[in-house]
C-alpha cells in the first residue's frame, strides 16, 4: 500500500469520490476539448479566448491531483494595503454581520454575541452550510483570531492582522483562513476549473474590502445596460472564477445590497 | 434608448438598449448631448483588444448633462442640472493612487481588476466603453450613460462654451497634453511626434504652449500633415523618405530631437521587415501590437532624450531595441491620462482663448450614421480627423 492510498483510506467513503470525481473529470476534458474545437472554428477574437479556456479545461482534466483528492481541507492568504486609519478597518472587520458584504461565498453572518456568530455559506449547488464560530483570540486594532467551535459541520479557523503599512499608507491587512469539510463542501467549481486556488478567491475578496472602505462602494457593472449577447458571454460569465455561486436571480439580488457600506 | 454596440470584428451597430440606471451609489446618470468617436475606439473595431464581448456599448469622449445623482453622491460638487464633461478614466478619489493624482491608475474602479491583474500584475483603471479587461463599463456613444464616482470625474462646463469646444477634455485633448508633457521640454527643445491624428495635433500645440521651440510632425496622410503644419509644425511624410531617423537627424543638425512622442501606438503602419513581421504576428493572434514607431523613437532620439508614449500599447512586443534604449540613456514615460489632474487647467485655457479645439472636427454626424464613420475614420477616407457624434440628431439619411 502506497502512502497516497494510506491517506485516502482515512476518510469512508474516498473510494465513491473518486469514482464521481473520474467522470466529472472526463466530462471536463470533452467540454474543454468540445470548446477549443468550436473556438477553431471561429473567426473572430473569441477564438484565440475559446481555444485557451477550452485548453485549460482539458488540462486540469487530465492533470492527476490524486494528492490533492486526499485532503478536504483548503487555506487561503492574502494581504492588502487600505487607505484608512487601523482602528476603522479593525473595527469594521471585527463586526463580523459585515464580512459578507465583501466575501462572496458568504450568505450572512449574524453576530449572537461580542464573541460569538453564526455563519452561513453557500456551498455547491447553491446548498448552504451553516456553522457556528468563536472569537478565541483578540487584541484591539491588531489582531482577530475566531474559529468554528467544535462538532460543526465544517472546521473554520481564520486569522487577521492589522498593523500601520510602510509610508503611511494606511493599514496593511493579512489573514489567513483555512476550511476543512468532508468533500471540500466550499470549493468553487469555475475557480477549480480554471486552476485558480482559495488564495486568488480571498484576494478577490479583499479587492472588495479595500473598495468598500476607501471608496464607500464595491465598483460593479452588474445591471447595467447591454446590447444582444452572443451564447459565448453566456459561457464565459458561467466560468468567471470570482462568481463563486452560479447566478440566479435571488443572489444577484443578494449581490446588490452587499456592494455598498451601510 | 439608442447605443452604438461592438457586435464583433469591424461590426459596430446602432442597437435598442434599456436605458442606464443607477447600480450604486456614487453614481449619476448623464443625458449626453455630444459624444465623439477615439482613435483607441478603432483597435476594438478591428478586433485588436481581447476581452470585448458582443453587444458592449461603446465610447469614452462624452459629455452631457446630469439627470439623475445617487444617494452617496456629494451634492456640493455634482447635482441635477449640471452641464459636465465626463473624463474616459474611472477614478474613486480615495485610494493612494488617486490621492497622488495618478487618477488612470486608480485601484478601487475596475470591477474585473484580477483580470487585468493577472495580464499585467496590477490593474489600471476601469474605462468607459472598452475591454472588460478595462473594467467592460457601457459606453457613452449612446443617449445616456451611468457614470460611477459621479462627484470626482466629471467636471461642470461654465455658461458660454459650446460643447464642441470642450467636449474633447473628456480624453484627446489632456492626452495630447499629457503626451506633451511627458515629453520634458525645456524651453528651445525640438520635439518629434508621430501621428498626427487628434492626439497628435494636441500634442503639436500642447509642446509649443509647453515651451519647445520646434516641433517636428511626422504622418503619411497629406491632409493630416497640412493640419500639423496648421498648427506649427515641420512635417515629414515618412513614406516619402528613404530613413526617417536619418531625415530626423538631418533636420536637428545630427543630434535627433529632445524628445520623441509616440503618438501612434499598437497598430502603426510602416514597410520595413520588422513591420512585416509584427504584422504577420498580429494576423495570427501571436502579438497585439505592432511598436515600430517606438522603435524609431528610441532609434532618432537624441542621447539622454525623453520618449513620450501616449499611444496605447495591449501586450507583448519584440524587437524593441533595448541596448540602444539603455546605452543612449533615454527615458520612458507613459501611461492612460490621468485625466482629473488637466481638465481643469485645460478648461481654463480654452476659456482664455488660448486654444479652441473644435479645429480638430472634421465630421459631425448622427448616432445612426456614426458605425459606418469608423470605417471612414480608420481608413482615412474624406480626410477624416475627427468624428463627433450629436446622439438625438435626426439620421440625414432617414
Amino acid at each position: 500500500m502506497t502512502r497516497g492510498s494510506l491517506t485516502r483510506s482515512t476518510s469512508f467513503s474516498s473510494q465513491d469520490n473518486h469514482e464521481s470525481d473520474s467522470s466529472a473529470k472526463f466530462g471536463a476534458l470533452l467540454a474543454g476539448l468540445g470548446i477549443a474545437a468550436l473556438g477553431l472554428t471561429r473567426k473572430s477574437a473569441t477564438r484565440v479566448a475559446m481555444v485557451a479556456t477550452g485548453a485549460t479545461i482539458a488540462s486540469f482534466a487530465l492533470r492527476d491531483d490524486s494528492a490533492e483528492q486526499s485532503q478536504s481541507s483548503s487555506c487561503a492568504t492574502s494581504s492588502i494595503i487600505v487607505n484608512v486609519p487601523r482602528e476603522r478597518a479593525y473595527s469594521f472587520w471585527r463586526d463580523f454581520s459585515n464580512l459578507p458584504q465583501f466575501m462572496n461565498h458568504l450568505k450572512s453572518v449574524e453576530v449572537s454575541d461580542g464573541r460569538h456568530s453564526r455563519w452561513v455559506a453557500y456551498g455547491p449547488m447553491n446548498k448552504e452550510i451553516e456553522w457556528d464560530a468563536e472569537i478565541t483570540d483578540e487584541q484591539e486594532n491588531e489582531r482577530i483570531l475566531w474559529q468554528s467551535i467544535e462538532g460543526s459541520d465544517i472546521s473554520m479557523l481564520g486569522i487577521v492582522e492589522f498593523t500601520e503599512a510602510a509610508g503611511k499608507r494606511g493599514t496593511l491587512i493579512k489573514v489567513n483562513i483555512s476550511y476543512e469539510s468532508p468533500g471540500g463542501a466550499l470549493s468553487n467549481t469555475a475557480a477549480k476549473l480554471l486552476g485558480k486556488d482559495p488564495s486568488f478567491l480571498m484576494r478577490q475578496d479583499m479587492r472588495r474590502f479595500k473598495a468598500l472602505l476607501e471608496a464607500g462602494e464595491i465598483p460593479t457593472t452588474e445591471g447595467q445596460s447591454h446590447g444582444p449577447r452572443s451564447l459565448l458571454s453566456g459561457l464565459f460569465g458561467a466560468m468567471n472564477p470570482d462568481e463563486p455561486v452560479k447566478k440566479n436571480a435571488g443572489r444577484s439580488l443578494a449581490n446588490a445590497h452587499k456592494r455598498r457600506v451601510s | 434608448m439608442k447605443a452604438i454596440c461592438w457586435m464583433g470584428k469591424e461590426k459596430m451597430s446602432v442597437e435598442d438598449v434599456p436605458d442606464p440606471k443607477i447600480l450604486n451609489p456614487r453614481d449619476a446618470i448623464i443625458r449626453i448631448t455630444r459624444t465623439c468617436i477615439c482613435g483607441s475606439d478603432l483597435h476594438l473595431y478591428n478586433g485588436f483588444m481581447p476581452t470585448m464581448e458582443q453587444g458592449d456599448i461603446v465610447g469614452h469622449e462624452f459629455m452631457g448633462e446630469v439627470v439623475e445623482v445617487g444617494s452617496g453622491v456629494n451634492r456640493e460638487k455634482l447635482k441635477v442640472g449640471d452641464r459636465v464633461v465626463v473624463p474616459f478614466t474611472i477614478a474613486c478619489g480615495n485610494c493612494f493612487f488617486c490621492n497622488e493624482q495618478l487618477w488612470s491608475l486608480c485601484d478601487n474602479s475596475n470591477p474585473n481588476y484580477w483580470i487585468a491583474e493577472e495580464m499585467m500584475g496590477n490593474s489600471p483603471s476601469g474605462l468607459f466603453g472598452y475591454t472588460h479587461m478595462m473594467g467592460g463599463y457601457a459606453g457613452g456613444q449612446a443617449q445616456y450613460a451611468r457614470v460611477p464616482f459621479a462627484d470626482v470625474g466629471p467636471l461642470k462646463i461654465p455658461e458660454g462654451l459650446s460643447d464642441e469646444q470642450v467636449v474633447f477634455l473628456s480624453d484627446i485633448f489632456p492626452t495630447g497634453y499629457m503626451g506633451a508633457e511627458n515629453c520634458n521640454i525645456r524651453p528651445g527643445d525640438t520635439v518629434a511626434i508621430w501621428g498626427c491624428g487628434p492626439v497628435g495635433l494636441f500634442a503639436i500645440k500642447s509642446a509649443f504652449l509647453l515651451g519647445a521651440e520646434r516641433v517636428i510632425a511626422i504622418d503619411r496622410f497629406p491632409y493630416r500633415l497640412q493640419r500639423a503644419k496648421e498648427a506649427g509644425a515641420e512635417t515629414i511624410n515618412y513614406e516619402q523618405v528613404d530613413d526617417l531617423v536619418q531625415s530626423l537627424k538631418d533636420m536637428t543638425g545630427s543630434m535627433g530631437p529632445d524628445s520623441c512622442c509616440d503618438a501612434v501606438g499598437m497598430e502603426a503602419a510602416g514597410h520595413t521587415l520588422p513591420f512585416m513581421i509584427d504584422r504577420a504576428k498580429q494576423v495570427m493572434r501571436l502579438s497585439f501590437d505592432r511598436p515600430n514607431v517606438f522603435r524609431q523613437c528610441i532609434m532618432a532620439c537624441r542621447k539622454g532624450g525623453t520618449i513620450s508614449m501616449p499611444g496605447v500599447y495591449g501586450g507583448l512586443v519584440d524587437k524593441i531595441p533595448l541596448g540602444q534604449f539603455m546605452n543612449k540613456g533615454l527615458t520612458l514615460k507613459t501611461g492612460q491620462t490621468h485625466m482629473m489632474r488637466y481638465m481643469k487647467p485645460l478648461l481654463e485655457l480654452i476659456e482664455q482663448h488660448k486654444i479652441d479645439p473644435s479645429f480638430v472636427i472634421s465630421h459631425r454626424v448622427s448616432l445612426d450614421e456614426a458605425p459606418e464613420m469608423y470605417k471612414t475614420f480608420r481608413d482615412k477616407q474624406d480626410e477624416c480627423t475627427k468624428v463627433v457624434i450629436d446622439p438625438w440628431a435626426e439620421s440625414k439619411a432617414a
